[in-house]
């Protein structure tokens, strides 16, 4: 059980890494919403 | 053929008017938005859009945009302002409510009227009202409303209910309008509207016959061309020390708090890769970042309390004349002030230089600016270097900032030979004025939250991913190498040790540097997991900083503390850079030579330091 909740977990964070830090158009996709330039600290940026 | 524009009631308004006149303040007030605001100009660079609710429960879409002296505009900022408000870009707005400083009305009021030629419904706006009786001033609203043929309300934005008068003017119909025509002002044209907000201001206001700021007597210590330096390394200096020494204090209490939480999971977890993970990735990875926010907190304080004072624009005008040895302007100060927190807004602030090569000089050495970021690292690597030492600590603290400005005016200065910046600074000082408490309890809640932020995502979850290269076994394990080195993050650092050997870097640092691109703090927290599986399960709450004292040569921590200064910035960076200055070539111009600068500075730190203690 501890396992498969670990493995999960991994993949999860492997995800949501690569969801904001992998360009968009590597997986040909367009991404809604904020998070594609990553995570700075308190930028306010109107993302194009 | 235009066409007649009869909206009843506005829905879309735009907050117009001179930098630092409090429009960012009355859009937070009006909207209930949190956006950044400071006592100097330049702070909004882009348009921000958010959503008031009038006293009649009617939704209106705000716009707050970038402050701009004139509709002429010189830099890229200003020309946002008027693109928006001439409809060029975007929508345009029904209503321009014209923010104009009560207490600098002199200055302001040739923006109310070239925004009144334009033609659309106006609304005047005396921001900073309570300043204006405590200054002596009195302003004539009624013979103003006369001249300008305008509507003229009062307004303070810094107080709960400062708005109340604009809001309720939201309510009112808008008699029809047609678009607005827009060309550039001639000489002529600038004068005559010169001429005409001086008429305007000496019918409408009366000064007192001696000032009341004492904002002037106060410069002539702060602005003083020796003291004023002397009092600016001061003022830096008391920053860092309470960084250490309040700092400190507070962070132990976060170190126990983790050791309990460790202990707690492993009293009640059977042993397994779940309980593993927690402990020493999450605990042990997350805990050796959050430790830091209370140094964070204590340095974002010292410098809202200075922003919102006034003296950060007085420090930017000390800093001129150096700056422009190196070759850039003034202008650049206020976009590489805001790198200090992070280079990504610091480079979009960079909009505000209207000369393209100081523009591009200083998006280039932004990021040699120290970011929030590398505090967590700086404060571990310096804690382990002087043990109970705060004086000391915090003079390397200093020094590391400013070896960073130092080399950023060297790099500009070789970027600039033979190209001096013309442009010259000229920058308006806002009068004195002590904190608002309650600004600075909802900027360090704000930065508190972002830093939190970061540590429970991308933060979090770079360290799982860590934890896990440095858990699942490597295929081309060796016999009698420790769990660690036959893993996946061990094969992956021993790699790296070809490129990072020379300068120091043992395998834990080498592999924490690769997400550390990502997110800084991740170096801190990738190196808390690694020292976490080594050592004692027990100790995961305050071990990292011990090991890291113990187990490090001298010359290896201050070769990593160069490398924090000078190395090549986070990802977001890089991306932002290719957006600003529309050109690949820019942004690898600036990885490649923050990567030669950092490697070689490290190279010769780390055998100069061998030297010495061997």
């Amino acid at each position: 059980m501890q396992t498969v909740l670990t493995i999960l977990i991994v993949l999860a964070a492997v995800a949501y890494v690569a969801w904001n830090y992998v360009p968009a158009s590597w997986y040909g996709a367009k991404k809604g919403g904020g998070g594609s330039c990553g995570d700075c600290h308190g930028c306010d940026t109107v993302k194009e | 053929m235009t066409e007649a524009i009869t909206a009843i009631l506005p829905e879309r308004i735009a907050l117009l008017g001179n930098p630092n006149c409090g429009k960012t303040a009355l859009f937070n007030l009006l909207t209930g938005s949190r956006q950044k605001v400071a006592n100097y100009a330049g702070v909004t660079v882009e348009r921000k859009e958010g959503t008031l609710h009038t006293a009649e429960g009617r939704h209106v879409t705000v716009l707050d945009l970038p402050g701009a002296y004139s509709l002429n505009a010189l830099s890229g900022d200003e020309a946002v302002t008027r693109e928006v408000i001439t409809g060029q870009r975007d929508t345009l707005p029904e209503l321009l409510v014209c923010v104009a400083d009560a207490t600098n009305l002199r200055l302001h009021l040739r923006l109310v009227l070239e925004a009144r030629a334009l033609g659309l419904p106006m609304v005047v706006v005396l921001n900073k009202m309570d300043r204006v009786k405590k200054l002596g001033l009195t302003i004539d609203r009624a013979a103003l409303e006369r001249e300008l043929g305008v509507p003229v309300v009062g307004a303070v934005s810094v107080q709960a209910h400062g708005a109340r008068e604009l809001q309720a003017f939201l309510d009112r119909p808008l008699a029809p309008h047609r678009p607005p025509t827009w060309k550039n002002a001639t000489a002529e044209t600038v004068r005559a509207t010169q001429y005409e907000a001086h008429r305007i201001f000496k019918l409408a206001v009366q000064e007192p016959a001696v000032d009341a700021d004492p904002s002037a007597k106060i410069d002539r210590a702060i602005m003083h061309p020796v003291w004023g330096f002397v009092i600016l390394a001061i003022v830096l200096f008391a920053t860092f020390m309470a960084v250490f020494s309040l700092g400190d204090v507070l962070n132990g209490y976060i170190e126990d708090a983790f050791g309990w939480l460790a202990g707690l999971v492993e009293t009640h977890m059977a042993d397994g890769l779940l309980r593993g993970l927690l402990v020493e990735g999450i605990i042990g990875g997350i805990g050796g970042v959050i430790v830091f926010l209370p140094q964070i907190l204590i340095l974002f304080l010292f410098i809202l309390a200075l922003e919102d004072s006034g003296y950060l624009p007085r420090a930017a005008f000390l800093l001129d004349q150096p700056m422009s040895k190196a070759g850039l302007s003034g202008r650049s100060f206020i976009p590489l002030l805001s790198s200090f927190a992070c280079a990504i807004p610091g480079i979009m602030a960079t909009r505000t230089i209207s000369d393209p090569r100081d523009r591009l000089a200083t998006i280039l050495i932004a990021p040699l600016m120290a970011c929030s970021a590398r505090i967590p690292v700086y404060t571990l690597i310096i804690a382990a270097l002087f043990p109970g030492e705060p004086l000391a600590a915090a003079l390397t603290m200093v020094g590391l900032y400013a070896l960073g400005v130092v080399c950023a005016m060297a790099v500009a200065w070789v970027m600039k030979r033979g190209h001096r910046s013309r442009s010259t600074l000229l920058m308006e000082l806002p009068s004195y004025q002590w904190p608002d408490l309650r600004s600075l309890a909802i900027g360090l809640w704000e930065r508190a939250m972002i830093f939190l932020r970061r540590v429970g995502t991308i933060i979090l979850a770079l360290t799982i991913v860590m934890w896990a290269l440095y858990t699942i076994p490597s295929p081309r394990a060796q016999t009698g190498a420790s769990e660690l080195e036959n893993s996946l993050a061990g094969e992956i650092g021993h790699a790296l040790q070809h490129v990072f050997a020379p300068i120091g870097f043992n395998a834990h640092i080498s592999i924490a540097l690769v997400p550390g691109m990502a997110a800084r703090e991740v170096v801190v927290s990738a190196l808390g997991t690694a020292y976490a599986m080594e050592g004692d399960e027990d100790q995961v709450g305050a071990q990292l900083e011990a090991r890291i004292a113990t187990g490090w040569s001298t010359a290896t921590k201050l070769s990593l503390l160069i490398w924090m200064v000078f190395a090549p910035q986070c990802l977001s960076t890089f991306i932002i850079v290719r957006r600003e200055t529309n050109s690949w070539k820019q942004m690898w111009l600036m990885g490649g030579y923050l990567f030669a600068l950092a490697y070689l500075a490290s190279l010769i730190t780390y055998h100069m330091a061998s030297w010495l203690t061997a």
